[in-house]
Order: structure tokens, then sequence, then C-alpha cells
């Protein structure tokens, strides 16, 4: 508790954001649809382009290449983009260029998938999803101000998780019915609303700077990254992120195997969760700020290893899809509260995005390992293994909650509201 | 030049290990293999450099022309050690009964001229086959070809098929005997046509790159392949 109160005292002054958040209620309704619109241009880029290359005769091994490339992009420039967001004053101008490498990449996908351009436009939008992540954060916390940011953060999970599920549904019928290269076409026209909906914020962003901490750089980046609470939370976000990542891919793939028309049922597997999320997140954000940061990670974080155990035991498709859509109580608890604890920690530092990419490397890790390791136990020792192993992954990442998560909400300040 | 390379720093030294070391690498590959194809038919190590042209003549057996050299001895060097043990206890289904089997369609034999490689309209018309779409007899979508296997002879024997999942979520890819494939003229567009079932497909082992993987085998497997045996 002593970082947190370090920096109350050098960074008092929250009622300015407050006052703008009354004074633009247009600004929050221009994030609402960034989000959504942003969430559906990322459901083109996810593992649909390995299908893209391969129906564009690429082989394997570039396949696998080319997804290798942007996956070590992505997990690299995390920490040095949140740096990089901390940096620059405006963070509307970051959230445009970054829209505007997606739309450089989706058409590099679309009009040249050769090698060079594909490779290039992988490294692009690993970085550009690095800057754009916390770009919308610090937008977020400039609009809401620190004791709105649940409640926002809620909402950007809300409309992030229509963007998603709107986004599959219209990708993958893009891809089924028109064709492949015209998912990226779709891609990078949807990237013009996003760009048009960040125009209400333009001048926001640039009014409000968001920190007002003083003091050395050096000292106050040292304190924030070997904060404990960010610390603990960043291994309780590796875990959880550890034992979901790889559960789509077990059960979609068991699907695939076992029932006859598989690309509907992992479609609502993946849809459906969402809608789950677009419900629950500002639920989640309101009690986050009600109940306390812990309560809504220990519920989010619970439901994960309940889940991987009914995948160990049945494969009813019924009961199957019914039990992912609690895939949407954890993503809408996680996905609210990872930015929020961030923004409890570091929110009022010169290190807020750093600290988010921290956060972001280490779901990173946990995605990028999990997947393989599952893959690998359910090849050796049958997929009911790969579930149990998952389901203790995910109770590990729970008792780390219970027992060393220590409470983010900043008290003090909401006798002050 | 690679001393003085090595002199010049720490970056040089360690880029002139590597090109060593790759050099040692390479030529390991070229000679490992080479020093034991001997051992099979008569002569134990022979400096490397000069055998692999008898070498290879002897273990494959085949016809001594000179102008097969380069594709048929490197493709029968790299696994002849696995040849040896392993196609025999596997080659139990093998009844050759059938006469008329749906030839697979073979490709480079034809090519080959007897004396030197010469330039010549290729019969008939080829088109790619990664990518293509496949599509099972009564129209269902069955996914895509997304890779070619070839035997130690360089015969096509295995396609793999990657089908199912929703945006990439989900895929299965699985590997399908060749024979089991119907190319029908339509041009480069045109789905080949596997003459499988669902079903079936969804019964093979997925398909993880191995070298001797599962796979969906035609009924009478014509020229019964070694490498693979029917589920």
């Amino acid at each position: 508790m002593a970082p947190d109160a370090d920096l109350l005292e050098s960074a008092p002054p929250t009622t300015p954001n407050l006052k703008q958040a009354q004074a633009t209620p247009g600004a929050g309704r221009a994030l609402d649809w960034f989000n959504l619109f942003v969430a559906n241009i990322q459901t083109g880029f996810g593992p649909f382009i390995a299908v893209y290359l391969a129906s564009q005769r690429w082989t394997q091994t570039s396949i696998g290449l080319a997804l290798s490339i942007g996956t070590v992009a992505a997990m690299a420039s995390q920490v040095p983009a949140g740096a990089l967001v901390d940096a620059m004053p405006n963070k509307t101008r970051v959230a445009a260029f970054s829209v505007l490498a997606f739309t450089a990449c989706a058409l590099m996908f679309a009009i040249y998938p050769i090698p060079l351009f594909v490779y290039l436009a992988e490294v692009l939008h690993g970085l550009s999803s690095c800057t754009l992540g916390p770009a919308t954060a610090a937008m977020s916390l400039v609009i809401a101000g620190r004791f709105g940011m649940g409640l926002r953060l809620g909402r950007n999970a809300r409309y992030a998780a229509i963007g998603n599920g709107l986004g599959a549904a219209l990708m993958g019928a893009c891809g089924q019915y028109v064709s492949e290269r015209a998912v990226f076409y779709l891609t990078a026209a949807l990237t013009l609303p996003a760009l048009a909906a960040l125009l209400p914020l333009r001048r926001v962003a640039v009014a409000a700077p968001i920190t007002s901490a003083q003091g050395t750089a050096r000292g106050q980046f040292l304190k924030v990254l070997s904060d404990r609470r960010l610390l603990i939370f960043c291994a309780c976000a590796m875990l959880f992120t550890f034992a979901n990542a790889p559960m789509l891919m077990l059960v979609s793939g068991n699907m695939t195997a076992k029932v006859g028309n598989p690309s509907l049922l992992i479609a609502a597997c993946i849809v459906l969760p969402q809608i789950i999320v677009a419900l629950a997140s500002p639920a989640a954000g309101r009690m986050a700020e009600s109940r306390g940061r812990r309560s809504v990670l220990l519920l989010g974080f619970s439901a994960l290893p309940l889940r991987a155990l009914v995948f160990a035991g049945s494969s009813n498709p019924i009961l199957v899809i019914a039990v992912q859509a609690l895939d949407g109580i954890g993503g809408a608890c996680f996905g609210v509260m990872m930015p929020l604890i961030v923004s409890d920690v570091a929110g009022r530092t010169r290190h807020f995005n750093l600290s988010l990419g921290l956060i972001g490397f280490g779901v990173g890790i946990g995605g990028t390992l999990s997947t393989p390791a599952a893959g690998w136990l359910a090849d050796h020792f049958g997929i009911r293994v790969a579930f149990y192993a998952l389901s203790a992954v995910g109770l590990l990442a729970v008792m780390l909650v219970l027992f060393a998560m220590p409470e983010t909400r900043p008290t003090r300040e909401a006798e002050v509201q | 030049m690679t001393t003085g390379a090595a002199y010049r720093g720490a970056a040089c030294r360690r880029l002139a290990l590597i090109v060593l070391s790759l050099a040692g690498a390479l030529s390991a590959c070229h000679t490992a293999p080479s020093r034991e194809r001997p051992v099979t038919p008569t002569e134990p190590s022979i400096p490397p450099a000069e055998t692999p042209p008898v070498a290879t003549d002897n273990a494959v057996a085949t016809p001594t022309t000179e102008g097969t050299k380069a594709e048929p001895a490197e493709a029968a060097s790299c696994t002849c050690v696995d040849n040896t043990p392993k196609p025999a206890p596997k080659r139990k289904p093998k009844p050759a009964v059938r006469a008329p089997p749906p030839a697979p369609p073979a490709v480079a034999p034809t090519l080959a001229a007897p004396g030197e490689p010469s330039i010549k309209l290729v019969e008939g018309s080829s088109e790619s086959i990664l990518g293509k779409k496949v599509r099972g007899q009564d129209g269902d979508d069955l996914g895509r070809v997304v890779d070619v296997l070839a035997d130690q002879q360089g015969r096509v024997r295995i396609a793999v098929i990657e089908f199912g999942g929703f945006l990439g979520v989900g895929n299965r890819r699985i590997a399908v005997d060749w024979s089991l494939l119907k190319f029908e003229p339509g041009g480069a567009d045109a789905p080949v046509i596997l003459n499988a079932s669902k079903a079936k497909l969804q019964g093979t082992p997925e398909y993880k790159g191995s070298a001797r993987p599962l796979a969906l085998m035609a009924p009478a497997a014509p020229l019964s392949s070694p490498p693979t045996a029917p589920k």
C-alpha cells in the first residue's frame, strides 16, 4: 500500500478529469463506437490468416513462419510500445496511426499476399496492436477519470465484445460465401468507421494531460515496475491466459473431429461468449467499484477451472457450447479488470501504458506457451488430461488471486468523491 | 578470411563460428548418408566425396543411366536407413488383385529425357494442387489441399487436407491417399473430388507432420504404399 500513498500525494488532481468527463458526453459514445470497430477489425487478423494463406497456395512451412513472426513481433513490442505511448502526448493520434497501420496490413494481405508483404504486415500488425490497446485505455482514463474508470472499462469491453461477435459472424460469412480474400478488403473498409469514430475524441485527449506526477522519471519508473500488486497481477493474468487460451482450440478441434456440422458449432463457441461479455461487462465494472477488484477477479477466474473440468468430462456439443458461454464471464471480468487494476496502480504516473504493456507481455507469454503445451498434452496423453492440466493451472490462478493479490480499489478517493 | 574476421571482434567471431558450423552441418548432411549407404550393399567406409554416385546406384538398384543422377540419388539417400527396417512389418495389406485402379497421375517420370534434359511441352494440362478446394461426391465442402507428400521414390502418395473449423479456429488436418482424389477438368478453380464421406474424414487421426502418418487409404490400395497403414 505504500507506493499507492506516494502516488496519491504526488498526484492529487483528479477533479479536472471528472469535469471533463461531464463536459464531453459525446466522447464516451465515440469511444464506444471506436471499440466496436477496432474489435471488428481484429477478428480478421486472427487464426484466419492461416486459412487465407493456404488458399493462396502458401506452403505450411511459410504459413507457420508468418504466424511466428506475428507472434514474436507482438510479444517483443508490448513493453516498448507501452513506453512509446507514454511518451506521446496525444493518445488519440497514436490510436489513429495504429488504425491506419491496420488498414495498410489488411490491404497488403488482400492485394499482395507474397511473403515480403505478409511478413511486413504481421510485424506491423503486432506493433500497432500493442500501441492501440494502451492508447485506448489512456483515452478512457482521460474521458472517464479515475473514479469512472470501472464503468468506462465495462463499456469498452461491452462494445469490444459486440464488435468481436459481429466481426466473427460477418467475416465468417464473408469467407464462406464470397472469398477468403474479401475478408481482408472488408477489414480494410472497417478501419474507416473506426477512424471516423476517433474524430470527436481528437481534442479530448489533447486537452487533459494524464500525468500530473512529478519527480525523476527513472525512480518512479522503477517504483511502478517493481510494484508488488502489478507483479502479482501480472502472474495471475499469465496463469489465467495460459489456462484459458488453448481451451477454445481444444474444444473446437474436438468438435471438428466428432460432430456433423462443426463450423456452425464452433462459430457458436466463438460468438456466444462475446454475447455474454457484452451483457456482463458493465456489471463487472460496477461490481469492481462497489465490491472491489478482488471479488470480480475471483468470480471470473473461478469459472475457468470449472469449465475445463466439464470439457474433460463431456464432449456433448450442447453442453460444451453452454459451458463455453461461461468463457464470457471470465472474459468480461478479466477484460475489465486488466486495465482497471493497472489504472489503479499506475493510472496517475507517467507509466500507465508501460505497465499495461508489461501485463500484456505476461498475457502474451501465457497465451503463446500454452497452446503448444496443451496440444502436446492432448497428443500424448489425450484431450482429457490436457483439460485436467488446464484446470489445474486455472485453479492456481484462482489461488494466487485469493491468497496473494491485494485489493487495488482506491478507497480514499472514494470518500473524496 | 575467417581468421581475419575472427580477430576483428566478438560479432565477427560469432559470425565466423556460425559460418563454420553451418559449413560443418552441411558437410555432415552430405557425408552422413553417403557413409551409411555403402554399409548395406557391399563395402563399408569409403571416402565420402567420391562414393555417392556408385553407392546410390547400388542401393536403389535402378537402371544406371547417367541421365537420372541427382534427384533419385538424393531422395533415396535421405531415407535409405529408414527404409530397410520399417516397411517390412507394415506391409501386410497387399492384395494387389485389382487390375484397373485409378492410376495416380504420374508427374515427373514422363519428363525425363534419356540423355540430356530438354525443354518440351507438357502433355495434357496441369494445375497447382496447393490451396485447391476439396469437395465430396455430393458436393460437401471438405476443405483444401494444403500439402502433398511423396514417398522415397518421389511418387506422390498423400494429400494433406485441412477441413472444418470456423475462421481458422478448430481446423483439422488429415492425410488422405492420393488415389482417393479425383481431378476433374475445369482449371485452377475446379475443386478436387474426394471419394470419402465426411464421417470417414472425421475418424481419421489428425496429421501432425509425422513422416509416417496414419492416413485414410483407398479401399483396395493399388500400389499399397508402405509408409501408411489403413486405419
